[in-house]
């Protein structure tokens, strides 16, 4: 489980966290979830909340000015070889070697990585449609990112992070992202996703945590956020929402959920919900 | 398996810092051949060009040659070993270093080791071979081994060369690798025992030419001793900045 206590962060004069307290991997997710102890969490946030800043505190990139980020109990930021073969972290642009492959790649990272599978790799290449044997500088952003994608769920790490990794994906490959990461929730890995691009994860990312400047403004499950909110699509727009959007033959509104009714969760329209109403969201989910 | 040092884990990570090196000189295998040929290369010219063939063909030249050029090598060309290394510093391709699961120490010592002793090594051995190889069969002006020093044809001790040219390059390619720790004081103190190493080259100029009474007997101990303190001290902080160091 990762958790953070107290977490205060800054880049030298500019402050970024202060007093943060958050939970990945400790089974908030759906029943399946619970389960598992994984789950594919979806880190949302408008620009320079600290999105990429919080995950690289995680996997023990940047060291926080005060209060702890803890994998199963090991400080992230001392970057121990055991905690290291159990996290991995895609940033949103990697510096490739371009005179490499795919394969070359993953046959130096693998000898470091015990639950490493080659034939995970090549499942997954195959399933993106990416040749292993292909050097970098040969290959589109949207293929390199296919690869390194594959080669990061290959290394079989309990933890998974991701900055914006449906960047440069074209629109099949965007579902074929969407099924391979469900396949690694499946296995019980605890996947962190931060994104912008939330179209492209909705119906994936379960739990939904939302971050603000200085503080977590939402940190739940789906099905919880289904029985406190009502997504209702209809042709007026309502005085009691939360959040009004219009739309194509109407308006989609955002509204408490008091009669215990079933909707369609919108993930864009619950972002602009919970940042229209941060104290009242604070309260609704604590 | 051991979190501060595991010599299996060690010895992973030496090999897969030599493999970082294998794309790039796999297409610019030139770069280094050209350390390795460069010696050659350039006793033939001086033999067939230069004022002095009988210098240029005697086994002093040509060591301080095998010996010299690789070094430059590793400090001026883009692709050198030591420019590879720097990148590990970098915010961009730092991440995918900072995150191999090995400890700090194995990270630390390793690079070191590939880039300030295997590589450099490999190349002298190279050039050196070459040399070795061509003086076997007394092709042209390799009639004697590089490493026959002596006679010597001009009256200049045999360990000039090496102090004035060779340990300066030394210096520098360890002050450059200091770069890699994005540390001013770090290559502050690189540079610095660069630079002293200069000093005690020149200083070794002077004894070799003018002796003793030129310079003041305290002087050579304490340069040596300032270097050596000065190695110890990049050592050790570059091994703490990388303790820190963050992407």
């Amino acid at each position: 489980m990762i958790e953070i206590k107290n977490l205060e962060f800054s880049y030298k004069k500019t402050p970024v966290f202060s007093d943060i307290n958050l939970s990945f991997g400790d089974g908030v997710g759906s029943a399946d979830n619970l389960a598992k102890n994984g789950g594919i969490y979806g880190l949302l946030g408008e620009n320079g909340v600290g999105k990429t800043t919080l995950l690289k505190l995680i996997c023990g990139l940047l060291r926080p000015v005060s209060g702890t980020c803890t994998l199963d109990g090991q400080t992230c930021h001392d970057r121990l070889p055991s905690m290291l073969q159990r996290i991995v972290f895609l940033p949103d642009e990697v510096a490739l070697p371009e005179m490499s492959t795919p394969q070359r790649y993953v046959d130096e990272l693998q000898p470091f990585y015990p639950a490493f599978s080659q034939s995970k790799f090549l499942h997954l290449m195959q399933e993106l449609e990416v040749d292993p044997a292909r050097r970098f500088r040969e290959m589109s952003f949207g293929q390199q990112k296919k690869s390194i994608i594959a080669a990061t769920l290959a290394l079989g790490t309990d933890y998974i992070l991701l900055d914006e990794p449906t960047n440069g994906l074209d629109i099949p490959s965007k579902a074929q992202f969407r099924s391979i990461l469900s396949s690694a929730a499946d296995e019980g890995k605890t996947v962190i996703i931060s994104t912008h691009q939330v179209r492209d994860v909705e119906n994936l990312i379960d739990p939904i945590v939302i971050l603000s400047h200085s503080a977590v403004l939402l940190n739940a499950p789906v099905e919880r956020i289904t029985q406190k909110l009502l997504f209702e699509y209809g042709a007026e727009q309502r005085d009691d929402a939360f959040y009004s959007e219009m739309q194509p033959g109407g308006y989609l509104n955002v509204l408490p959920n008091t009669t215990g009714q079933e909707s369609q969760l919108n993930i864009e329209a619950l972002f602009n919900a919970v940042l229209r109403n941060k104290n009242t969201f604070k309260e609704l989910f604590k | 398996m051991r979190d501060a040092f595991d010599i299996r884990r060690f010895l992973r990570l030496v090999r897969h810092d030599l493999q970082l090196l294998h794309p790039r000189y796999s297409t610019q295998g030139a770069s280094m051949l050209s350390a390795v040929f460069f010696p050659v290369m350039m006793v033939i010219f001086m033999t067939l060009f230069g004022d002095d063939p009988e210098l240029h063909s005697s086994p002093i030249y040509r060591l301080l040659l095998c010996l010299g050029f690789p070094l430059f090598h590793s400090v001026t060309i883009p692709y050198s070993t030591i420019s590879l290394q720097q990148e590990k510093g970098k915010k961009n391709r730092g991440i995918y270093f900072a995150l191999l699961p090995a400890s700090k120490c194995e990270k630390y010592w390793s690079m070191f080791i590939v880039s300030l002793v295997v590589v450099p090594a490999v190349l002298v051995f190279g050039s050196l071979l070459l040399d070795t190889l061509l003086a076997l069969f007394r092709i042209g002006p390799w009639q004697q081994f590089a490493w026959q020093v002596g006679p010597l044809i001009h009256p200049v001790p045999y360990w000039m060369p090496l102090l004035v040219l060779v340990l300066p390059l030394v210096a520098v390619a360890f002050a450059i690798w200091t770069a890699t720790f994005r540390s001013k004081a770090l290559a502050f103190f690189g540079w610095m025992m660069a630079l002293l190493l200069w000093l005690g080259a020149s200083v070794g100029t002077m004894f070799a030419l003018w002796g003793r009474p030129a310079v003041p007997q305290w002087i050579p101990p304490a340069i040596l001793a300032l270097q050596l303190a000065l190695f110890a001290l990049v050592v050790f902080l570059g091994r703490r900045r990388l303790d820190r160091m963050t992407y």
